[in-house]
């Protein structure tokens, strides 16, 4: 499948990538460095290389944690070890009398390309070259005091500047370079969408088309057969059979067995939420729904916009905090209103903090959701995920099937109900905390639900209605 | 494909193209490092002949790899791997004996370096574990040809430090590359996972609704006709010739309709599709699609998915003609089967009691499908896109290429040509005939009724 990465995930993909690519340079390096050192300590024997191997020993071990764990104190702490390695290593190395000629040896550039392939903390192209450059100059700053303190002459050091210029070249081409196809790569992965309806449905169609075949057009053909004259039995019978099994939802029984048994969920379809959901999916992003998800049905048509809107802008959120795949959306309803909860377990945020590039929270969720009477609450921490409540006020709606008397009934009441303005929980009063870091892909929505949201397990549905 | 042998260029193709201008530059430091190294070592050249030779094997190398990467020759395969290896091998090993005896320094001798350099570029191209074995095998040969000559260098320390500073140059930036593609590899495959299975809870999502346009869509046909019919009939008790006839059309009409139904492949379904975006974005067309063997069929869904995006772009394009687009599948594969209404031309309409026995055999069984044909040496399916743009040619390019990206590592001998307004964009599939007895999956997906395939009794269903 060449289903290739969406855009959200390629900056921090690349990036780790790189700094991998980046550390097993240096790593290499060091493991080079080590084995001259050693080479050199035992032919002819001496003591002072003695601390440098166990310098780059300590410097290959950090950074082989900062490979593992790339954070900021580990960063810094390689660096600065990595320093002091060069420096101990060059004046180690450089300082054996009459061994090499200056200082421009390939021997010495070792541990100073291990300090520039540093691959920080971080993603995008722009942190990766800065940690670079506090490498390269670190480098270059400790070879230097330690060519002063020898009596070799000092010489511009080639390859470490090359490889400096070509690792920045390289992670400045594969950060900033605009990526072709940006809008290829959705019309691929909805054309794998495509691929796969069209692979279910035409496994419908194959099995409506054999029942077709086993009734119609058998029954067709007995007629076609018989001979002029008054029906026989069978025939009568066979006719009578063919017409019911085609008037039943039979059909839908034998062509899904697993629809005709559930309940139908065209009402969340045919929502913009769901279309909202379903366009960010094109986008790469994996979005678990649970919850409630037919009582969508029962917004308005304003509201169903709005929400969808303000729906897919928290999406966008989500897809603009690099690195995240998921993204849960949790439905759920009461009797006065619907919900919709957003979760992702991103960078997060202090919303004191958020300045006016939050603008889309600010003006295109809350705004949105206000003006229609509901409400917006947001529970984010930095590194700890942001969730986002979105509450509109939504009347119970009576099924359609039910007998005009109930429907008169529901409407009233619906009526009654209305001038009461749905009243939105300050968010002060709810610390979910369970909530704010989702588990990933978790399918309870009941369980840690905040405080105000509905709980629709022991609630009947309204759409389910009095029986007539 | 095997986990094994994935690249990044073989998983994420688009994001592949945005790496290429790194080969072009690779390419070039390599020459110009190649070069400037001789000339100014001229002093300790002995063999002129062989100095020669290495820049231009090095050289070769180079060009090797900015042609196997270029994205019209992707997917960059591993004989042009071997290759470029092989070449800046052979340029290395010139370099050395150019300057045997007389070689004052290792670390300025081009070849490990370029070779490093030359390893690190495959990265998005190749498997992890061929990069790092090309850079241990070089690294190995940097050892073996360095050590002889200790007497020659300059520096005296251990002929160890020397052996380590080349296979150093080799092995560093081949581990940066190893570490790359096996990392991004792995990643892309981890979003794959997650992909794939957000893309089948869509599906399931929609499956009620699915089901629910299938039933409707089988019953509105009858309710024009069959319904009435047999209601009439019944309610009368009595048959009479004209209904006799009656039922034997009908059938007959019936019969047509679920064979053009079974008949429909993804094609037809994503020429449909476009065709409703065309007339909803007011410029209602002509798409034809013409697959009288059932090739389509053969298609892996990768293929499919691949073809309907270019299919989807083309009709999106600025300047389309919406009557131009045709899709052809001709090739030299055996057909997927022969479409039924072809294979039984004579066969005339069921329209007495005698004919309409025979109606109730649905086409696609078993027995139609042609004698497996001798092993031909290259089983192809060749499908020929064809279209108007009104566009210059190089916008046409430009606005094909990621999909053409996704086209080429798909499927084999992608063939483009614009001129404007014609552009016609060719590929071929081949087909494994190991896999020729899988190929017509798509009509039988599981669980279909045995009553479609088998040519059993008919039943009737309660």
């Amino acid at each position: 499948m060449s289903l290739g990465l969406p855009d959200h995930l390629v900056k921090a993909t690349l990036s780790r990538a790189l700094a991998r690519a980046s550390h097993w340079f240096g790593l290499i390096c060091l493991a080079g460095a080590l084995l001259s050192v050693l080479a050199l300590s035992v032919f002819p024997p001496t003591d002072r290389l003695q601390v440098t191997v166990a310098a780059i020993l300590g410097m290959g071990a950090l950074l082989a944690l900062l490979a593992r764990w790339r954070t900021v104190p580990l960063t810094i702490a390689y660096l600065l070890l990595g320093a002091v390695c060069t420096y101990l290593f060059t004046s180690a190395v450089l300082g054996m009398p009459g061994v090499f000629p200056s200082s421009d040896m390939f021997l010495i550039s070792l541990p100073k390309m291990a300090l520039i392939m540093v691959g920080g903390a971080g993603s995008g192209a722009l942190i990766g070259v800065l940690w670079s450059t506090v490498g390269f100059l670190l480098a270059e700053v400790a070879a230097t005091l330690a060519v002063s303190q020898t009596p070799v002459p000092d010489r511009p050091d080639v390859f470490t500047i090359v490889t400096y210029l070509f690792l920045v070249g390289v992670m400045l081409l594969d950060g900033l370079a605009r990526r072709t196809g940006r809008t290829a790569q959705p019309a691929i992965h909805r054309a794998v969408q495509d691929d796969e309806s069209r692979i279910l449905r035409h496994d419908f169609d194959v099995r409506a088309i054999a029942l077709m075949h086993d009734t119609t057009l058998n029954q067709l053909v007995s007629v076609a057969r018989a001979k002029p004259g008054p029906m026989t039995r069978g025939l009568e019978a066979g006719l009578r059979e063919t017409l019911q099994t085609l008037a039943d939802r039979d059909w839908l029984t034998h062509v899904d067995e697993r629809t005709a048994t559930s309940a139908g969920n065209d009402g969340w379809l045919s929502s913009a939420v769901f279309r909202a959901i379903d366009r960010m999916r094109d986008r790469g992003l994996v979005v678990d729904i649970t919850g409630d998800k037919e009582s969508l049905a029962r917004l308005d048509p304003q509201s169903d916009r709005e929400l969808g809107l303000a729906v897919q802008q928290c999406l966008v959120n989500v897809l603009l905090h690099a690195g995240i795949v998921t993204a849960e959306v949790v439905i759920d309803a009461d009797d006065q209103n619907v919900s919709v909860m957003v979760l992702d377990a991103g960078r997060g945020f202090m919303e004191a903090e958020t300045g006016s590039d939050r603008l889309g929270l600010r003006q295109s969720v809350r705004k949105r959701i206000e003006r229609l009477g509901g409400s917006v609450q947001i529970w984010s921490r930095p590194g700890a995920g942001t969730s986002v409540l979105l509450t509109l006020p939504a009347p119970p709606v009576v099924a359609s099937t039910i007998a005009a008397a109930a429907a008169e009934e529901a409407a009233e009441a619906a009526e009654t109900d209305a001038p009461t303005p749905v009243i939105p929980a300050n968010s002060s009063d709810l610390p979910p905390s369970g909530r704010v870091a989702p588990a990933r892909r978790s399918t309870s929505s009941a369980a840690g639900q905040p405080a105000n949201a509905p709980t629709p397990a022991n609630t009947p549905t309204p759409t389910d209605g009095p029986t007539p | 494909m095997t986990r094994r042998r994935s690249t990044q260029q073989r998983l994420d193709p688009l994001g592949t193209l945005a790496a290429w201008p790194l080969a072009p530059l690779i390419a070039s430091i390599v020459l110009c490092y190649s070069v400037i190294a001789t000339v100014l070592q001229q002093s300790q050249i002995q063999n002129p002949l062989f100095a020669t030779l290495a820049v231009l094997a090095m050289g070769a190398a180079a060009g090797t790899l900015v042609i196997a990467a270029q994205p019209a020759n992707a997917p960059f395969n591993g004989r042009m791997h071997l290759v470029m290896a092989a070449l800046a091998l052979a340029g290395y090993l010139f370099e050395q004996f150019s300057r045997w005896g007389s070689n004052l320094l290792v670390q300025d001798d081009f070849g490990p370096v370029c070779i490093g350099f030359l390893l690190l570029a495959l990265a998005p191209y190749r498997p992890w574990r061929q990069i790092a074995l090309s850079g241990a095998v070089a690294s190995v040969v940097a050892v073996a040809v360095t050590l002889p000559q200790a007497d020659s260098f300059e520096v005296t320390v251990p002929v160890a430090v020397y052996a380590i500073v080349s296979a150093t140059q080799i092995l560093a930036p081949t581990a940066a590359g190893a570490a790359y593609s096996r990392r991004i590899v792995r990643s892309i495959l981890a979003w794959q996972t997650d992909a794939r299975r957000a893309i089948v809870a869509r599906t399931e999502e929609a499956r009620g609704q699915m089901a629910r346009a299938v039933v409707e869509q089988q019953v509105a046909a009858l309710k024009s006709g069959v319904i009435p019919f047999l209601a009439d009939l019944l309610e009368r008790g009595t048959v009479t010739a004209l209904d006799i006839a009656q039922a034997g059309q009908l059938a007959a009409d019936v019969r047509r309709t679920l064979v053009a139904e079974i008949d429909r492949t993804w094609l037809d379904t994503v020429a449909t599709r476009e065709r409703a975006a065309l007339t909803e974005r007011g410029t209602p067309g002509l798409l034809v699609v013409a697959d009288p063997e059932h090739r389509a069929t053969a298609f892996r869904a990768d293929q499919r998915a691949a073809t309907a995006a270019l299919i989807g772009a083309l009709c999106a394009a600025p300047g389309f003609d919406p009557h131009s687009l045709v899709v052809q599948i001709t090739g030299t594969a055996p057909p997927v089967k022969p479409a039924p209404s072809k294979a039984r031309p004579a066969q005339p309409l069921p329209t007495t009691a005698q004919d309409t026995a025979s109606v109730p055999r649905l086409p696609r069984s078993s027995a139609a499908k042609p004698a497996p044909a001798a092993p031909a040496p290259a089983q192809l399916d060749t499908i020929t896109i064809q279209a108007a743009l009104d566009l210059p040619p190089r916008k046409v390019k430009a606005l094909l290429r990621p999909y053409l990206g996704v086209i080429r590592v798909v499927f084999d001998n992608v063939r483009v040509t614009v001129r404007r307004p014609s552009l016609t964009i060719e590929y071929d599939s081949v087909r494994d005939p190991n896999d020729a007895s899988a190929a017509p999956q798509a009509p039988a997906t599981p669980a279909t009724p045995a009553g479609v395939r088998a040519q059993k009794a008919p039943r009737q269903v309660r």
